[in-house]
Parts: structure tokens; sequence; C-alpha cells
């Protein structure tokens, strides 16, 4: 009886078996520390729902704060959150769009373009917090506007202004150039092409972009906190030229600064503010899968 | 011929440089009203830069330097200030063909429009006539709203020509339009080729010998950047050429 | 005949055209202002920032002990100081821990998602990763605050549970989203080639990663890291809830400490406008838009790098 292993040429060797299991381990090993990742998320949505869902009613959704912050509800902090991305989307997104345009379809590839992307690129990366004191040195005080839905809004429209530049190259390149040939060759002129063609057909890449940086404007305390958001006002905004509450804002405040706060309600709040977030991530990601599917070419 | 040909475009001098490499060395030629004038010659040798001038599609490179002139009836078209009147006149066919991201009905009315026509029965008939010139129109008259980039790559190809001839233009450019289509289709724009010449002038650029012998009146050898010969077709295949790499290059002995 | 300013052989061009034509000219010209508007922001912030701390960083700070003196007590009536090394060693502790928290769990997860997924399951996975990156600052700083606080006193029999680990842990979550992202981009940016070049010498895909796809993508993954870092540095909120109040270089992770930019927040409010407190809080405005500059200018140096390739 043979006790000798028929080594066939493709056989496993012991080296090869080894660095399968390596690589099984390996494997296994990223894969859990990804779902380590995913705890905290779902310990996160978990810990506020327990916490918080007691406090989500009717009357915390649609009352004002009544008591010192101790009863009521949150409704002008929702209504204020929705002034501020109105008016910061209403100014960063034509300008970044506009910009977005300018870079992808205009500009010519010399060193003005890569300061101009440069400059960009550090936009988005400055704290919020520095963002605040722009805020406060250039519109509050230098242009005199004041702490109001307008300052807070314009600090907040800086800040989202250079994901929104560069996802809309992003989806305007992913028209293809021969498309743009075809249509110059053909007598139309560059702004007839981009209008016509090239817009079009990245609407969907813009807009995904733009909805991103709603949610992340929703969420945003520092930039707001001292160019135009209040911890408490008696009245709902009428122009932009009030101040206003915010989730955010009103999560900070009630968290760290306001006592004897019934133990749901900054955790209501919370999830009021993540229930609003997500949904704008989640319109975001369904437009880009619409997007994928509905490819024209 | 009973009449002299008139002259449609006439190059005199024309240099062309981008990036340090010199793609056009002091090309001079005409083309004649009514004639197909094939362009032959390796890869590099220019033919589609030379193209690109007549219809400064080459403005889109900005690091290119062009020196010379090109007239197209007289009139210098390198100092022409409205380039999209000057591009409606030449149709332009590229070697991929593309069908723009909206239905083949609107592919075909885009020049059209653009150049502000609106009228509906004239573009409904415009759409037509330009289809059936470029041999598409049986093929999709009963789907005229669907995606021109879902079609065939044949037929893309005679969508762009059909894009081509909506804007009547008095000059048509081919750069190897047959590079990405099928040898049935090729056959089919060939015959739409001999049929518009009656109409127009057209340049035809291409890498196949046999097409420039079917199709073209002249034939015009490019090789590295220079204009080598340009003679009628009896000549240019027949072992009487002028130049000797003519000969060569039409045997096939290189490129 | 052909009517050489129009183009058009048969009739006039249509008045809508004619006023299209004159349009284009300006609409450019917008395109073109907003195209340069993001160079006027960022010299802008600069700018702003910095003029409004000027006069008293021009002529009364002293920038060795701005930069060298953990003694940061710009309230105090006699003897005001405003030395931000325990500020700086508020910052650089969190965002190093963090980092150390970050970093792993960041490449480890852009690997598997971006070598070891498919289909489905991968696009869930990056969808996931890009809930984790829209949760609010405010709402991590609440987490760090009612969740980790009591279980970190709990757990270590802590004093305080606002302290360095808080702060690290949170700061950690927040960053590892931008290090899956921009490190899955360096990954998916080596070509395939490289990968089936492995694969067919006999190499498992995890040897493949480890000695192919890590090289190859190296500067790449270390500008995901940086921009983790820049991204750590600047976070204001999240850490203002979860580090605690104290002014001091911090001696383990159980200390509470202060950011460089919680104390921007924290103190902004109560100063005086155009006091040298207030200009001293712009001057470390100063501060951090340089490092964060500095950080991220790297990172994309890097990131331009393998978009070159």
């Amino acid at each position: 009886m043979s006790t000798a292993v028929e080594h066939h040429r493709f056989s496993a060797t012991p080296v090869t078996e080894k660095s399968h299991r390596r690589q099984s381990a390996a494997k296994a090993f990223l894969g859990v520390s990804t779902a380590l990742l995913l705890v905290p998320l779902a310990a996160i949505i978990g810990l506020l729902l327990t916490h918080g869902w007691s406090a989500i009613t009717a009357e915390f959704l649609l009352d004002a704060p009544t008591a010192g912050m101790t009863a009521g509800g949150i409704y002008p902090a929702i209504i204020g959150t929705l002034w501020l991305i109105a008016v910061s989307l209403g100014v960063a997104a034509p300008i970044g769009i506009m910009a977005g345009i300018y870079l992808n379809e205009y500009a010519p590839d010399n060193w003005i373009t890569r300061i101009i992307n440069l400059a960009i690129v550090n936009l988005a990366g400055v704290p919020s917090i520095v963002h605040a004191l722009f805020g406060v040195g250039a519109f509050v005080l230098f242009l005199g506007l004041g702490t109001n839905i307008l300052s807070a809004s314009l600090t907040l429209a800086v800040m989202t202004l250079p994901v929104i530049i560069a996802s809309t190259k992003e989806a305007l390149a992913s028209v293809p150039l021969a498309f743009r040939h075809a249509s110059w060759a053909l007598g139309a002129s560059r702004w007839q092409t981009i209008w016509n063609i090239v817009l079009p057909n990245s609407v969907s890449g813009i807009l995904t972009g733009v909805i991103l940086q709603v949610s992340r404007a929703a969420g945003e305390t520092a930039p707001i906190m001292f160019t135009g958001a209040a911890f408490y006002l008696p009245f709902l905004p009428q122009s932009v030229q009030d101040q206003c509450m915010a989730l955010s804002m009103h999560l900070f405040t009630v968290s760290t600064q306001v006592p004897n706060v019934p133990e749901a309600f900054p955790y209501a709040t919370a999830l009021v503010l993540l229930t609003l977030v997500i949904t704008f991530n989640f319109l975001s990601i369904s437009l880009r899968t619409y997007l994928r599917a509905r490819r024209k070419w | 011929m009973s009449e002299p040909a008139k002259k449609k475009i006439e190059v005199e001098g024309l240099s062309v440089r981008y990036a340090g490499v010199q793609a056009l060395d002091n090309i001079s030629l005409d083309v004649y009203e009514h004639e197909i004038l094939s362009i032959i010659g390796p890869a590099n040798a220019g033919k589609t830069t030379f193209l690109n001038c007549i219809n400064r599609m080459i403005d889109s490179i900005p690091e290119a330097r062009v020196e010379g002139t090109i007239n197209i009836d007289g009139q210098n078209v390198r100092k022409t200030r409205d380039i999209n009147a000057l591009r409606r006149r030449i149709g332009m066919v590229f070697p991929l063909p593309v069908g723009l991201p909206m239905s083949i009905y609107d592919n075909v009315a885009y020049a059209p429009r653009m150049a502000g026509k609106r009228d509906k029965t004239q573009l409904d008939e415009l759409v037509e006539r330009c289809l059936k010139q470029s041999a598409l129109f049986d093929e999709v008259k009963d789907r005229m709203g669907e995606l021109g980039t879902k079609l065939s790559g044949g037929q893309q190809q005679r969508l762009t020509i059909a894009r081509a001839l909506s804007m009547e233009p008095e000059i048509l450019c081919l750069d190897e339009f047959s590079i990405a289509v099928d040898p049935v289709t090729t056959m089919r724009i060939e015959e739409v080729l001999k049929e518009l010449k009656k109409d127009i002038t057209i340049v035809l650029v291409t890498n196949l010998v046999q097409q420039a012998k079917r199709l073209a009146d002249r034939t015009a050898l490019f090789l590295d950047s220079k204009l080598i010969e340009l003679d009628t077709n009896e000549v240019i295949f027949s072992r009487r050429t002028a130049d000797q790499r003519t000969f060569q290059y039409v045997q096939g002995l290189f490129g | 005949m052909t009517d050489t300013t129009s183009g058009t052989p048969q009739g006039q061009v249509s008045i809508a055209r004619r006023i299209s034509a004159l349009a284009e000219p300006l609409i450019e010209l917008l395109i073109r202002i907003c195209g340069f508007s993001a160079i006027f922001f960022v010299f802008g912030i600069f700018f702003f920032v910095f003029s409004s701390g000027a006069e008293f960083m021009l002529h009364r700070l002293e920038f060795g002990e701005f930069l060298t003196s953990p003694e940061w007590y710009p309230t105090s009536v006699t003897n005001k100081r405003y030395g931000t090394l325990a500020l700086m060693a508020g910052t650089l502790s969190v965002t190093s821990l963090a980092m150390f928290i970050a970093v792993p769990f960041g490449l480890g997860t852009a690997v598997f998602i971006s070598e070891f997924c498919e289909g489905p399951f991968k696009e869930g996975l990056k969808i996931t990763v890009e809930f984790l990156a829209a949760i609010p600052s405010v709402v991590w700083g609440f987490i760090g605050l009612a969740i980790m606080n009591p279980a970190i006193i709990k757990t270590f029999d802590a004093p305080i549970g606002l302290n360095v680990l808080n702060g690290g842990i949170i700061l950690g979550l927040m960053s590892v989203p931008i290090i899956v992202s921009i490190g899955e981009d360096a990954l998916k940016a080596v070509p395939d080639t490289y990968r089936e070049a492995s694969l067919a010498l006999g190499a498992t895909k995890w040897q493949t990663v480890y000695k192919v796809l890590f090289p190859a993508a190296r500067s790449g993954l270390l500008a995901a890291v940086l921009l983790g870092v820049g991204r750590a540095i600047g976070e204001t909120i999240a850490v203002l809830m979860a580090t605690g109040h104290a002014v001091q270089i911090p001696s383990g992770p159980l200390d509470s400490v202060r950011t460089l930019t919680a104390t921007i927040a924290a103190e902004l409010g109560e100063t005086a406008q155009g006091g040298d407190h207030y200009q001293a809080l712009f001057a470390i405005g100063v501060l951090l838009f340089i490092f964060t500059f500095a950080v991220n200018l790297t990172a994309d140096l890097l990131v331009r790098g393998i978009r070159n390739k």
C-alpha cells in the first residue's frame, strides 16, 4: 500500500496551502474589522432610538420649546434648519455649478487653472470653526450684515462650495468628449453644446452632489453658532435678516447648556437631525443609482 | 470636363506645429468643386490635422500653432470670425461613429435647431431627406424616437453623415470613416458619396488605398507632415507617378 | 446663395437665435467669474481671519510664547498669557488616538471593499460607509457626551468620562469614512493588469494586496491618511463636547484636554469683539488654517500623483 501522496502537477503544495490559509485569515480579519466599523453605526441608531423614541410626538415636532427648553418641542429649530439649507444652497449651488462648468468646459490647462484647483482642495479642508471665524469677520462685521440667516447661510455656502464644484466637474467629465466634438463640428457653439448636450446628460450627477451638501449644511453647528443661529427665539424667522434656531445648534445647547432637560429630549433631537440628514443622503444615493440605470450611452 | 473646374478650397503654405512636433509642413493644394479628393498616407502623416484646419476644429487644441492660408470660395477661413457659421458649411465625419444621446430625429435636427430653425414641417422634411441621402432612412423610419446611441456602429456612422448633411454643407470631410464600420455599410456609404458628389465637394481621408482608388477623382499622398504628390487617380495608381514613394505606398511596400 | 453671416442656406436666422447669440458671451463671463471664485474665497478666508486678529498679532502677541507655552490664561486679570502649547497637545493627543483607530480600520475596510467584495454586497457596504460619513459632528459629540462618557467612567473607574479617550474614539470613527473612500479610490486606480499579472503567477488575492497593490497605491493611501488627519485636526463640535474643558497637556488618555478648535468655539462667544482675547482666538484660527492647508496640500499632491499615472 503506498503511503506517498500522489503529486499531481496542479495539486496544492504545503506552500500554497499556507498562503491560502493566510488569505482566509486575512479576509476574515478584514471582514470582521469592517463589521466592527458598522457596529458603531448600528449602535448609535439603536441607542438614539431606544432613548429618544418616546419623546417623538406630534407636539415635539410641531411645538416651540417652553419652560426654558425643558418642555415643548423643536419646531422652530426644524424651520430654522430648513431656512438655512434653502438660502445656503440657493447661493452655493448656482455658483458651484457654474464654477464646475468653467473648470471642465472652458478652463485652459495652465497654471491659473492649477491654482484654482488647488484653492478648491484647500477650501474643502478648512476647519469648520475657521469658516465660522471667516463668517464673523467677513459677513457679520466687514459687510455689516449682522448675525442672521443671511450671514449664517453665506458662511455655510462658502463651506459647501468646493464639494459642489468638484462633483459638478465629475458629472460633466462623465459625458464623453466625442459628443462635444460632434456638436462643435456641426456648428454649435461651446455654450450651445454645454446647454443642449452636456448639462442635460449630467444633471443627475450634479444634483447628487448638491443634495449631499444639503445634508452637510443641515448638520453643521460651528459655522452658524456665531453668525446667525440663536439658542432660543420666541418667534419664527420672517426673512433672511432674522436670526433662527437650528437643529444642530439646538442639540448642542440642549445637551451642554441647559439643565433639567428630560433625558429623552436631546436623543429625540439627535434622532430628528439624523433622520433629516440620512434622508437627504438616501435621496442622493437613489438619484445616483437611477442615473446609472438610465445612462443614455 | 468641358468647362474649367472651379476651385472650392485653396490651401497655401499650411503648417501646423504642436507638442513640439511638426504636424503639417507647408502644404499647398487645391480642391475643385464637385470632386472627391482623397488623402492617403500612413498614420501620423498629418491627414487628420489637415481636415481639422479646414473647419477650424484645430482651434480646440490651444497649443497648436497654425500658419498659412485656407480659402474657401476665396474667403480666408483662418480669419473668419463666425466659426460656427463656417462649420455649418462643412460637414465632418470622424473615424469613430458617434450617435448623440438623443432621439434619431433629434440627432439629425440638432444642427438646424442650433442654427435657429424651428418650423416643424421644415425640420421633418429635412430629417427625412438627410436620412434618405445617407441610406439610413429605411432602417430607422419606424423608430425615429429611439436613442441615436443605441444604433449599431454602421448605423451611427450613417447617422453622422445624415447630421453632417443637415446643414446642406458645400463641403463634406470624412476622416477614415470606415475604420469602425462593417464592409457592407462601408459599401453603402461609398455609394452615398458617389451620389453626393454631384452636389458637394468631398475631401476623403482614408487609410484604405483601394477605397481612394474606387471613389476619388484625385488623390494626394501625405508623408511625415508633407504633401508628396497630388494628381488624378489615373496617374497616382499607375507607374507614372512623379514621386517614387507614391508608387511604393500605393503598392503597399511601406506604411 | 449661402448667407455667410448666418450660415443657413435658406431663410433668416430666428430672432430667438440672435438673442441667445448675444446672451452667450454674458453667460460665459458669469461662468468664468464663478470659476475663479474659489481663489477669492480661500484668500478671503485667510485675509479676514488674519486681519481680524492682526492688530493684536502684530503688536502685542509674543510668538515664542504663543507657540511654546502651555499657559493659556486669556481671561486672567493680572497676568494674561496666550500660550497654545497645551491646546496643541490637546489637538495632537486626540488626533493621534483617532488615527490609531481610524487608519487600520479605514485602510482595512478600504481593502476589504475594494478587493474582496463584489456586486450588491459591495454597494451596500459603500453606502453604509457613506451613511457613517453623513452623521453630523454634533450628533457624534452628543454620543460622546451621553453614551461614551458614562461608559468610560464605568469601564475604567475614571473620575470623568470626557477626555482624550472619548474624543479620540469619536474622532476616529468620524475619520474612518474619508480614509475608506480615498483609500478605495487609490486602490481602484491601480490598473487591473497588475492584479491579473500577480494572480496569473500563482499569488493569492491577499498576497497580491500586500505585495503588489499596497506598494503601487502607496501615495494614494498615504493621501487618504493625511486627509483623515486633516479632518481630525479641524473637527470642532464633536471634540468640544467630548474631550472636557481642561487646558492642560495630558499625561494619559483619561485626562481631559481642550483642542485648538474647541477653544475657539468655546471662548469666542464670551470675548469682547476686537479685544485681545478675541483677536488671540483669531490667531489660533490662522494657526489652524496653516496646519490644515499644509496637510491638505500634501495630500493633494499625492493624489494628483496617482491621477496622472
